[in-house]
C-alpha cells in the first residue's frame, strides 16, 4: 500500500517532484551564477551543484524577493545533506535542518552556513563563495 | 651584545619547540578547524561527539521496576581530506560490563571509511549500518518517539543492525531519490533464537563467518511532506564450510540457507504533525532444516508493522523546543508461519499488539525527556512450551502494561 502511494502521489496536481539539480561551475572570482528564471515563485528552492565540490548549495527565493543560500554540509560531522520534507536531513546520524538552515533535530548543534546571494541585475543570482 | 642576541634566539627556538612538544598529535589535529571543499586541499579534522539514554520502567504485571543507563555512545570522526573520512561509534550498554550480576555490553556500532566520489555519491567500507527501516540509520534518542525503540524495529528489523562490508550510496539529479546498495557478511543461523527473529544472528563486526554473504538495497523517495522508502535484504545464514554444513544437512555458500527481508515505510512531516507507517516481513524458507540442525524453534515467516502519529504543541510557539505527544500502534507476529511439527512449535505469546502513548519534550533539539505507557497484548501461552508451569511460576498474563520514563541526549 505504501509503495503504491509512492508511485501514485506524483500524478496528483501539486505533488510533482522538485526541480532537478542545477550544475554549474565557480568563477575565478569565487562566485556561482544561477539563472533567476529557475525561480518561478517565492519559496522555490533550487539545488546547485558546483563542479568539483563535495557539497551542494540550496538557493531559495524568500517571500520578500530576496535570495538565501545554504551550504548543505552537516554541522555535526560534515556529511552531505539531502532535501527532506520541510528542509534538509543528514543520513549519517539524523540531524535535521529547516529551510532557513536552523537545527530542528540533533545531534548537530550549529545552524547551516549561509552564503551571501543577490541578483546581479542581468538575470542571474550571484552566490558569493569566497569564504568557503 | 651578540651573545645576548644569540641567547634570546636560542631561548625563542626552545620555547617554540617546547610548545609544540607539549601538544600531542591528536591535539594538533583537533585544534586545526579548517577544511576546504576543493579536491585534495583540506586540513585534517577530528570530531568527538555522541549520544546516550537512560530510563526507568515499571512492569505492572510482574510489579517489577528497573532503571538503567541504557546506552552511552561515543562518536569519533576524522576527516583525512575532502574525499576520505572515518566515522565510528562505540557503545556501552547498561553502564557496567564487568562487576555486575546482569552484565552490560560494550561494542562498536559503526567503524567505517567513507569515500566521497562526488557531491551525490559515496562509498563506505567497514562496519556500517545498512539502510533498512526508519530507525536503523537514525537511532538517536532525539530522533524517535517513545522511551523504547519501536518493537517492530527491534525484533523484525534488528535495531542498529551493523555488519562488515561495503556499500554505495547516491542520490538522483532529476528526481528526489536516494538509493543504496551494500554487500556484507551474512547472519549466523546457529545463533538465531526462538522469539527474537533474526536479531541474534548478527555478528556485529565480531569474528563473523564470511562464507555466507548478504546484499541489502534501498530506494528512498522524497515528495513534499512525504518520504517513502522500500528496502530489501537477502543473505545466506550458514557460514560453515561445505563439509560442516553438509554434516548438518544445511546448504552452505554465499546465499546458502537464505533469509529474505522486505520493508516499506512512509514518513510525513507537515508543520506540527508527524506520522510514520512501516511494514516489514522476514521469510526464512529453510527454518525447519535449521531447527533440526540446532534443536531450535524458529519460524519460517515473521512480520510486523506500526503506525505512529505525533503532534508538536510548541511548533508555532517556540523555535528550538518541541513537545510532541504521540501514539503508536505496533503489530508483530514472530511466528506467523512455522515449520510443521515436530520441526516447529507454535508460540502464541509471539503474536503481539503494542499501543504506546506518551510524549517527548525537547527543550533544545539535542536533549529529550520522554514518558510513555506501553500496553501489551499477546496470544496465549502454549502449554507445550512451558517448562515451569503454575503454581511454581506465575500464570502467564496476555495483557500487561509498562510505564516508561527516560532521558536522552546527542551532540
Amino acid at each position: 500500500m505504501i509503495t503504491a502511494a509512492a508511485f501514485l502521489l506524483p500524478t496528483l496536481p501539486g505533488c510533482s517532484p522538485a526541480a532537478s539539480v542545477y550544475k554549474t561551475s565557480v568563477s575565478p572570482e569565487k562566485f556561482i551564477s544561477v539563472p533567476e528564471l529557475l525561480f518561478l515563485k517565492s519559496g522555490d528552492v533550487q539545488i546547485i551543484r558546483p563542479e568539483g565540490w563535495i557539497y551542494d548549495i540550496a538557493l531559495q527565493k524568500k517571500d520578500d524577493g530576496k535570495f538565501f543560500a545554504l551550504l548543505l554540509r552537516c554541522t555535526h560531522m560534515d556529511n552531505q545533506l539531502s532535501q527532506d520534507s520541510g528542509g534538509y536531513i543528514c543520513h549519517l546520524h539524523g540531524s535535521r535542518f529547516n529551510t532557513n538552515g536552523e537545527v530542528i533535530k540533533g545531534p548537530a548543534e550549529r545552524n547551516l552556513e549561509s552564503l551571501p546571494a543577490a541578483p546581479d541585475g542581468k538575470g542571474n543570482i550571484q552566490i558569493n563563495v569566497k569564504n568557503i | 651584545m651578540k651573545n645576548w642576541l644569540f641567547a634570546i634566539f636560542i631561548l625563542c627556538l626552545c620555547s617554540k619547540q617546547g610548545i609544540a612538544q607539549n601538544r600531542t598529535n591528536a591535539q594538533n589535529l583537533i585544534f586545526t578547524n579548517e577544511d576546504s571543499l576543493h579536491q585534495g586541499i583540506s586540513k585534517q579534522k577530528t570530531i568527538i561527539s555522541g549520544y546516550g539514554s537512560a530510563f526507568y520502567q515499571r512492569d505492572m504485571v510482574m510489579e517489577q521496576s528497573k532503571a538503567t543507563l541504557e546506552r552511552a555512545v561515543l562518536f569519533v570522526g576524522h576527516q583525512f581530506n575532502a574525499k576520505i573520512s572515518f566515522f565510528s561509534e562505540m557503545e556501552i550498554e547498561n553502564a557496567l560490563v564487568v562487576g555486575a550480576d546482569e552484565k552490560g555490553e560494550i561494542g562498536m556500532e559503526q567503524a567505517f571509511l567513507k569515500f566521497n566520489l562526488n557531491s551525490k555519491q559515496y562509498l563506505v567500507a567497514g562496519l556500517f549500518i545498512p539502510r533498512i527501516g526508519i530507525l536503523n540509520e537514525n537511532h538517536l534518542p532525539v530522533n524517535f518517539n517513545g522511551v523504547e525503540r519501536p518493537i517492530v524495529e527491534t525484533f523484525i528489523i534488528p535495531a542498529t543492525w551493523r555488519e562488515l562490508g561495503v556499500a554505495f550510496y547516491g542520490k538522483s539529479d532529476r528526481l528526489p531519490i536516494l538509493y543504496s546498495i551494500g554487500l556484507m557478511n551474512g547472519l549466523n543461523s546457529a545463533a538465531f533464537e526462538h522469539g527474537t527473529g533474526i536479531k541474534d544472528g548478527r555478528a556485529e563486526g565480531s569474528n563473523a563467518w564470511a562464507n555466507n554473504l548478504a546484499i541489502s538495497a534501498s530506494v528512498q523517495y522524497n515528495l513534499n511532506d512525504f518520504r517513502f522508502q522500500v528496502s530489501g535484504y537477502a543473505g545466506g545464514t550458514v557460514g560453515l564450510s561445505k563439509r560442516g554444513a553438509d554434516s548438518l544437512k544445511l546448504n552452505s555458500g554465499a546465499l546458502g540457507t537464505p533469509v529474505y527481508l522486505a520493508e516499506a515505510n512512509m514518513q510525513y512531516n507537515h508543520g506540527a504533525i508527524s506520522g510514520k507507517l512501516l511494514f516489514a516481513n522476514v521469510y526464512y524458507p529453510d527454518a525447519g532444516k535449521v531447527n533440526v540442525a540446532y534443536a531450535k524453534n524458529l519460524a519460517k515467516n515473521v512480520y510486523g508493522g506500526y503506525a505512529e502519529l505525533g503532534y508538536n504543541w510548541l511548533y508555532s510557539k517556540q523555535k528550538n523546543s518541541s513537545l510532541v505527544s504521540f501514539a503508536r500502534f505496533e503489530y508483530l507476529d514472530l511466528n506467523a508461519s512455522i515449520p510443521p511439527a515436530p520441526k516447529g512449535i507454535y508460540d502464541g505469546t509471539l503474536k503481539q499488539h503494542h499501543l504506546i502513548v506518551g510524549f517527548s519534550y525537547l527543550p533544545i533539539p539535542n536533549v529529550v525527556v520522554k514518558a510513555d505507557v506501553r500496553f501489551l497484548h499477546t496470544g496465549p501461552q502454549n502449554p507445550a512450551l512451558v517448562i515451569n508451569p503454575p503454581p511454581n511460576a506465575l500464570p502467564y498474563k496476555t495483557n500487561n502494561s509498562f510505564i516508561n520514563l527516560g532521558i536522552g541526549y546527542s551532540f
